[in-house]
């Protein structure tokens, strides 16, 4: 009886055995590596929590005048940096450009006679090309004007179209029409600019001659000549400075990013220097956090750091750059006990774009590396 | 089938703490820490007066105050609400056991949940919860299971042989054999109880038979363990 080998165990025997025993741990190691994984993810280990700094700029206007409409001054729009986001009132340059245009028409008829010896005659021709040059000129940039113009109305009237805002004005023409207009102006500029630059290598051909030729330049000539070149001198430093002036009229965004603030309107008057739009980045660069007293963290330049945002997700690698020279209060919406007031050190930290951080968005910051000074 | 799991996960109206991976976490740990508690109740255990729904309870409490913690969020008013509802149905029921208690807790939680609108977390702590109950009922969570029968008989070969002669009978049918108690009644007869856990249970008569017909061996009785006398 003694040597009778084990009696054979059930199958639903060896079942009820893993059940029992087996399962449990098996569930308990599973539930261990998902909450492993879960608190890595979403929780983590942090030591403070920073808020993505909002980096913004204003647009800010170059000269007096008043702010036309514009299809850019809608709130939150994305805008280019140096793209034009406001306009001035350019009627007053318009008129500027309109009145030196006469003035050079006027000089025009006082020009002498086309002499007839030779050297006389390219000296006259000098002239005349510098005057023609400044005329054609006057004229580009009026039309350049009409033309920003007409290019804000059709970019008014084809936003209009597309989505017939109620608060919106209703433009003065349709948005075909606009554009049929807008390419009959390109195409006058182009070809205005084509004569310009045909006049301006004539000019340079018969500079060149004259230059060769000078000497025999009659001096009644260039006497009659004198004061058309005194008085086109005049006139282009006035046409230089209507040019800057035209310049000036375009308002245009300093950063890439969007319109988080209308300061002026369309229609009201402005002065150099005053803010009429801030235009704030779409994806912050920079967090501040605050590394409170009782924090044993010995802060320096360049330490290494782990950024993540507070919401979980994945950490990306960033490094302090700025540390405060004293401890602040800490803001309120980054307090660990919003009842408990805090004080604490603060940190600039550089991140990269790659981590797509938004601008005013909370991150736990986590310092890696013992700070380091460069 | 997107927008249902969306309204699974995302469905609270009021504010919820870091939404749906938060609670699975919350709910998560506390199911690990419940085993952790339970497991170390039974390890640590020394009493006659071992319950295996009071070790099962300890394994989902954690689960559902963590289902009341999400719910409460530092707000006074829910809390004290908690306290009104369980007073109210403690004050009309008694009840008799620690498991009892767990269903009347996450009964009322769930009512809770439902109540200020955190729907997605009502769905999800009812699906986690109920899996652990089932789950406890699958592995009889907080059941020791240490052994299947105890076996008394009376030794009349003297003790030199005593162990020769049990002990491969014994691991024949038992996995797992423990003396429980061994009394000498004069020089030569001494009365043993054995705790076994047995290979095939359906088989004990056998044992028994075996044990009988084994000379030296003696009033020979098997008592067998029931679940329900872990109470």
């Amino acid at each position: 009886m003694a040597d009778l080998p084990p009696i054979p165990t059930p199958l639903n025997q060896h079942w009820k055995r893993v059940r029992y025993q087996l399962v449990p741990v098996i569930t308990m190691g599973l539930s261990l590596v998902a909450v492993a994984f879960l608190w890595s993810r979403h929780a983590g280990v942090r030591d403070t929590v920073g808020e993505v700094h909002m980096s913004s700029s204003t647009a800010t206007a170059l000269r007096d005048g008043i702010l036309l409409r514009h299809p850019h001054t809608k709130l939150y729009d994305s805008v280019m940096r140096g793209a034009e986001i406001a306009r001035l009132d350019d009627r007053e340059t318009q008129n500027s450009l309109r009145a030196l245009k006469m003035e050079v028409d006027h000089l025009a008829t006082t020009m002498p006679r086309e002499p007839a010896d030779p050297a006389g005659k390219v000296a006259w021709q000098a002239a005349k090309l510098r005057l023609d040059i400044l005329g054609a000129t006057i004229s580009v940039e009026a039309s350049r004007l009409v033309r920003a113009g007409v290019k804000n109305e059709f970019k008014h009237a084809r936003d209009f179209e597309m989505h017939k805002a109620a608060d919106d004005e209703e433009p003065t023409s349709s948005a075909d029409e606009l554009k049929t207009q807008l390419d009959e102006l390109d195409k006058s500029i182009d070809s205005q600019q084509a004569a310009l630059k045909k006049m301006h290598d004539d000019l340079r051909q018969v500079r060149a001659d004259l230059e060769k030729q000078q000497a025999q330049v009659p001096q009644a000539v260039a006497s009659e000549l004198l004061p058309i070149h005194n008085a086109l001198f005049q006139h282009e430093g006035r046409l230089a400075e209507l040019q800057k002036e035209a310049a000036s009229l375009s308002i245009t965004a300093p950063i890439d990013g969007k319109v988080i603030a209308i300061n002026r309107h369309a229609g009201q008057s402005v002065q150099a220097g005053d803010a009429v739009m801030t235009v704030a980045r779409d994806l912050g660069t920079e967090v501040i956090a605050y590394v409170r007293q009782d924090q044993p963290i010995a802060l320096a330049t360049n330490a290494l750091v782990k950024v993540r945002s507070h919401t979980g997700g994945k950490s990306y690698d960033a490094r302090v750059e700025k540390v405060g020279p004293a401890l602040q209060p800490v803001p309120l919406h980054q307090l660990r006990n919003s009842k408990v007031e805090e004080w604490g050190v603060p940190v600039t930290i550089s991140v990269g774009e790659q981590a797509r951080f938004r601008p005013g968005e909370l991150v736990d910051v986590k310092f890696v590396q013992p700070s380091q000074t460069p | 089938m997107s927008d249902w799991m969306d309204l699974f996960t995302n469905g609270d109206v009021g504010n919820n703490l870091g939404g749906a991976e938060t609670a699975l976490l919350i709910l998560l740990l506390a199911f690990c820490i419940g085993h952790i508690i339970a497991w170390v109740y039974m390890a640590t255990h020394s009493g006659l007066s071992y319950s295996q729904m009071f070790t099962a309870s300890l394994l989902v409490l954690p689960v559902i105050v963590g289902l009341v913690m999400m719910l409460m969020q530092g707000n006074v008013v829910i809390a004290l609400g908690l306290f009104a509802v369980v007073a109210v149905v403690r004050f009309r029921n008694v009840l008799k056991d620690t498991r009892d208690t767990s269903f009347i807790l996450w009964a009322i939680t769930e009512g809770l949940a439902v109540g200020t609108q955190r729907y997605s977390t009502a769905v999800m702590g009812a699906l986690i919860i109920s899996v652990v109950f089932l789950y406890m009922r699958f592995t009889s969570f907080g059941g020791r299971h240490r052994y299947d029968v105890i076996l008394s008989l009376q030794w009349t070969g003297g003790t030199d042989t005593m162990l020769t002669t049990l002990k491969p009978l014994l691991r024949r049918h038992s996995m797992r054999t423990r003396l429980a108690s061994q009394r000498e009644l004069d020089e030569t007869n001494i009365d043993l109880s054995y705790r076994l856990q047995l290979r095939d249970p359906k088989r004990s008569r056998d044992l028994v038979s075996e044990l009988q017909q084994t000379p030296g061996i003696g009033r020979v009785s098997l008592y067998h363990r029931e679940d329900e006398s872990e109470i």
